[in-house]
C-alpha cells in the first residue's frame, strides 16, 4: 500500500514539481514564458487525455500490469527528461511521462481498493497521496534546482519509481495466473458530471497558484529558487491544515463550496497585492492552500463515491483535474505575457522619467542612458529586465554614489511594481474561474447521474 | 453553511484589506502628459539649467508629436534610434523637425517664465529657434548649454539697459527681430546669415546703450 501511495504521490507531484525549475529551464534553453509553460502543459495534457483510457485498460488487462507498465514508462521518460538538452525533447519526454503517469495513478486506485478491501478506505489514501505529492512538488523541485540542478528533479525519480514498482511485480504475477475483467453495474461507468466539471474549474486555480506565484517570485521579484521554494511551501502547509479541517465538515458540497471560496479569495488577494513584498503573498497563499485541500478532496470523493469501477472514475477525476490545469495554463499564460509586455513598456517609461528628473549630472545620466538599453536588450521583450549591472561600478564621489544608489532603488521599485501588476489580471481571472466552480457544486445533487 | 460563511468573510476581509492598502492601483508610476506644464526645479549651475531646459524642450516636442517625453528622450539617444522611432510612429522628417522647433520654443518659454532668461534674449532665441538648421535644433534639444551660455551672456548686459530704457530696448529689438524674421522668409537667406545678423543686432543694441550710458556718466 505504501509503495502505491508513493507512486501516486510521485506522479501527481510531477504535475507541479518542475514549477520552480521553470525559470532555470527558461534561461538555459533561451525560450519564452509561453515556451516553458509547455513543460507543464505537455505533462498535464497527456495525463488528462490518457487517464480514462488507461483506467479502461487497467480493468481489461489487470491493474497490476497497467500500473507496472505505467511506472516503467514514467521512469524511462523521467530519465529522458533529465537528459534532455533542448526544450523540444524535454516537452516530448514530459508528454510520455504523463502517459505513464496516467496508467500508474488510475490503476493504483484499483490496486488500493483490493489491498484495503473497500473503496471507502482506498479513496482517502489515494486522494491524500495525490494531494500531498502535488502540494510538496514545488518545494522539493525548488530545493533540488537550487542545490543540484533542474535535471536532478527528474533523475531522482528513476530510483524512486524502481523502489515503488518492485511490490507491483507480485500483482503482475497474480494477474498473469488469473485475471477476469470485473463486471460493471449499469449506469456506474458514467462520470459524475457536476463534480468533474467543478474539479476542472477549481484546478485551473491550481495552475495560477503554483505556476504564476513561482514566476512572480523568481522572475518578477528576483528571488532565488530556494527562497521561492520556502515561500511557496505556505501552500502545502496550508493544504495539510485544510485536510484536517475538512474532516470536521461532513457535507461534501459544503466542503467543496468553502474550498472554492477560499481558493478564489486567495487568488484575488494575489491579484491585488498592494506592494511587492514576499510577506504579502503569505495570507493569500494560506487561503489558497486551505481552499485547495477542501475543494479537491471534496470533489474527488464526490466523483468517486458509490460509483464502483474505481479506476475508471479515478481516470475521470484525474482527467478533469489536469485538463483544468491545462486550460488554466493555456488561458492565463497569453494574458500574463501580454500584460508583462505592456507593463515592461510602462516600467521603462516610468524609469526613464525617474532618470530624466534625477539630480545626477548630465554626464552620469548619459553614461547610464548608454548602459541601461543593453540591460533591457539582454532581458528580451517579454521579461522584466534586471538593471543592477548597469550601475556597477558605483562612483567614488559620495554624493554621486548616493544619488545613483537611490536611482537604482527607485528604478528597481518601478520594475517590481510592473512585475506585480503584470500578474494581476491572470490571478483575478483565475479567481473568477474558480468562483464559477460554485455553479456545478451548487447543482451537484441535481446533476448527479 | 457556517464554513461557507466563514470562508466568505475571510476572502472578503483579505480582498478588502489589500484594496484599502492600494492593491488595485499598485503599478509603475504613470508618466506626465508632456503638454501639461511641468514643475520647474530650481537649477543649481549651468549643467542643471541645461538639463532643465532640455527637459522642457523634449516636453514641447513630445507634446507636438503626441508621444511621451520619455519615449522621445530615448529616441533622441542617437540617429538610429531616432529613425526607428520615427518609422514606428509614422513621423516624417518634416514633422520631426517642426516638433523639435516647437520643443525649442517651449524651452525658451519655460526659461523665460522661470526668470532664467530675460525677455529680449528670449525673443532673440525664439527667432534663432525658427531658423537654426535641423541637426543643430536636434542637438540643442538634448544639450541646451550653448544656447544658455550665449543667451545669458547677452541677456545680462541687455536686461540692465532695457530696464534703464523702460523696456524701450526690448520693444525696439522685438520689432527689429520680427523684421529680421520677415526678411529671412522673404529673401530666403541662409540661417547662418540670419544668426550673424541677429548677433550683430544684439551687439549693436548693446554698444548703443553703452554709448548712451557713457554719455550720461559724462
Amino acid at each position: 500500500m505504501a509503495a502505491l501511495a508513493v507512486a501516486v504521490g510521485l506522479v501527481l507531484a510531477d504535475s507541479s514539481i518542475v514549477v520552480l525549475a521553470l525559470p532555470e529551464i527558461y534561461r538555459q534553453f533561451e525560450t519564452s514564458i509561453t515556451g516553458v509553460s509547455w513543460v507543464l502543459i505537455s505533462f498535464n495534457l497527456t495525463l488528462a487525455l490518457a487517464a480514462v483510457p488507461a483506467a479502461a485498460w487497467a480493468r481489461r488487462f489487470g491493474p497490476g500490469r497497467v500500473a507496472a507498465l505505467g511506472l516503467a514508462v514514467f521512469a524511462g521518460a523521467s530519465l529522458a527528461c533529465g537528459l534532455s538538452d533542448d526544450l523540444t525533447s524535454l516537452i516530448t519526454a514530459r508528454a510520455v511521462q504523463g502517459l505513464g503517469g496516467a496508467a500508474t495513478v488510475t490503476a493504483a486506485l484499483e490496486l488500493l481498493t483490493t489491498s484495503l478491501g473497500s473503496d471507502r478506505r482506498a479513496i482517502p489514501v489515494w486522494v491524500g497521496a495525490g494531494a500531498i505529492g502535488a502540494a510538496l512538488g514545488p518545494a522539493i523541485g525548488g530545493l533540488l534546482t537550487e542545490f543540484v540542478s533542474w535535471q536532478s528533479i527528474f533523475l531522482i525519480q528513476v530510483p524512486i519509481c524502481l523502489l515503488a514498482g518492485a511490490p507491483l511485480l507480485a500483482a503482475v504475477r497474480d494477474e498473469s495466473r488469473e485475471w477476469t475483467r470485473p463486471l460493471s453495474l449499469p449506469g456506474t461507468e458514467r462520470p459524475h458530471l457536476a463534480a468533474n466539471l467543478a474539479l476542472a474549474l477549481a484546478s485551473a486555480g491550481i495552475a495560477a497558484t503554483l505556476f504564476l506565484v513561482v514566476i512572480l517570485l523568481i522572475e518578477g521579484w528576483q528571488l532565488t529558487p530556494i527562497a521561492a521554494a520556502l515561500v511557496v511551501t505556505t501552500v502545502p502547509l496550508s493544504t495539510l491544515v485544510g485536510a484536517r479541517l475538512g474532516r470536521r465538515v461532513a457535507d461534501a458540497r459544503v466542503r467543496a463550496a468553502t474550498g472554492a471560496i477560499l481558493l478564489s479569495g486567495g487568488l484575488a488577494g494575489l491579484g491585488l497585492l498592494p506592494k511587492a513584498l514576499v510577506v504579502l503573498t503569505v495570507p493569500p497563499q494560506i487561503l489558497a492552500g486551505l481552499g485547495l485541500a477542501l475543494v479537491l478532496s471534496a470533489l474527488t470523493e464526490t466523483a468517486l463515491a458509490g460509483r464502483g469501477g474505481g479506476a475508471l472514475h479515478a481516470g475521470w477525476t484525474i482527467s478533469s483535474r489536469h485538463l483544468g490545469v491545462v486550460v488554466g495554463l493555456l488561458l492565463l499564460t497569453p494574458i500574463f505575457t501580454a500584460s508583462l509586455e505592456n507593463e515592461r513598456e510602462s516600467a521603462i517609461d516610468s524609469g526613464t522619467a525617474i532618470l530624466l528628473d534625477s539630480e545626477l549630472s548630465s554626464a552620469a545620466k548619459l553614461d547610464l542612458a548608454q548602459r541601461l538599453p543593453a540591460e533591457l536588450e539582454r532581458s528580451g521583450d517579454r521579461q522584466i529586465p534586471r538593471i543592477g549591472e548597469a550601475f556597477e561600478p558605483l562612483p567614488d564621489d559620495p554624493e554621486e554614489r548616493a544619488l545613483l544608489t537611490q536611482l537604482r532603488t527607485d528604478l528597481t521599485d518601478q520594475l517590481e511594481r510592473a512585475a506585480t501588476h503584470a500578474f494581476a489580471p491572470s490571478f483575478l481571472l483565475a479567481a473568477l474561474v474558480v468562483l464559477l466552480s460554485l455553479i456545478p457544486i451548487g447543482l451537484a445533487r441535481r446533476l448527479e447521474l | 453553511m457556517k464554513p461557507i460563511l466563514l470562508a466568505t468573510v475571510a476572502a472578503l476581509a483579505l480582498i478588502g484589506v489589500y484594496l484599502a492598502a492600494g492593491g488595485a492601483t499598485y503599478g509603475p508610476a504613470e508618466v506626465q502628459d508632456p503638454c501639461e506644464p511641468r514643475v520647474w526645479n530650481e537649477p543649481d549651475g549651468l549643467d542643471q539649467l541645461g538639463q532643465q531646459l532640455a527637459l522642457s524642450g523634449i516636453d514641447g516636442a513630445a507634446c507636438e508629436l503626441g508621444v511621451t517625453r520619455e519615449a522621445l528622450a530615448r529616441a533622441l539617444a542617437d540617429d538610429q534610434s531616432r529613425e526607428e522611432f520615427a518609422a514606428e510612429q509614422g513621423i516624417s522628417d518634416e514633422e520631426f523637425e517642426n516638433a523639435v522647433r516647437s520643443g525649442l520654443m517651449r524651452m525658451i518659454d519655460d526659461a523665460e517664465e522661470a526668470g532664467e532668461i530675460g525677455g529680449i534674449v528670449a525673443l532673440g532665441l525664439r527667432a534663432l529657434a525658427r531658423v537654426v538648421p535641423a541637426q543643430e535644433a536636434f542637438d540643442l534639444l538634448q544639450d541646451a548649454r550653448p544656447l544658455i551660455e550665449r543667451g545669458i551672456g547677452a541677456g545680462e548686459g541687455l536686461g540692465v539697459f532695457d530696464e534703464n530704457l523702460d523696456g524701450g530696448l526690448s520693444d525696439g529689438l522685438s520689432d527689429g527681430l520680427d523684421g529680421l524674421g520677415e526678411d529671412l522668409d522673404q529673401l530666403d537667406r541662409g540661417p547662418r546669415r540670419f544668426e550673424r545678423d541677429l548677433n550683430e543686432a544684439i551687439d549693436g543694441a548693446q554698444s548703443t546703450v553703452e554709448e548712451f550710458l557713457e554719455q550720461l556718466e559724462r
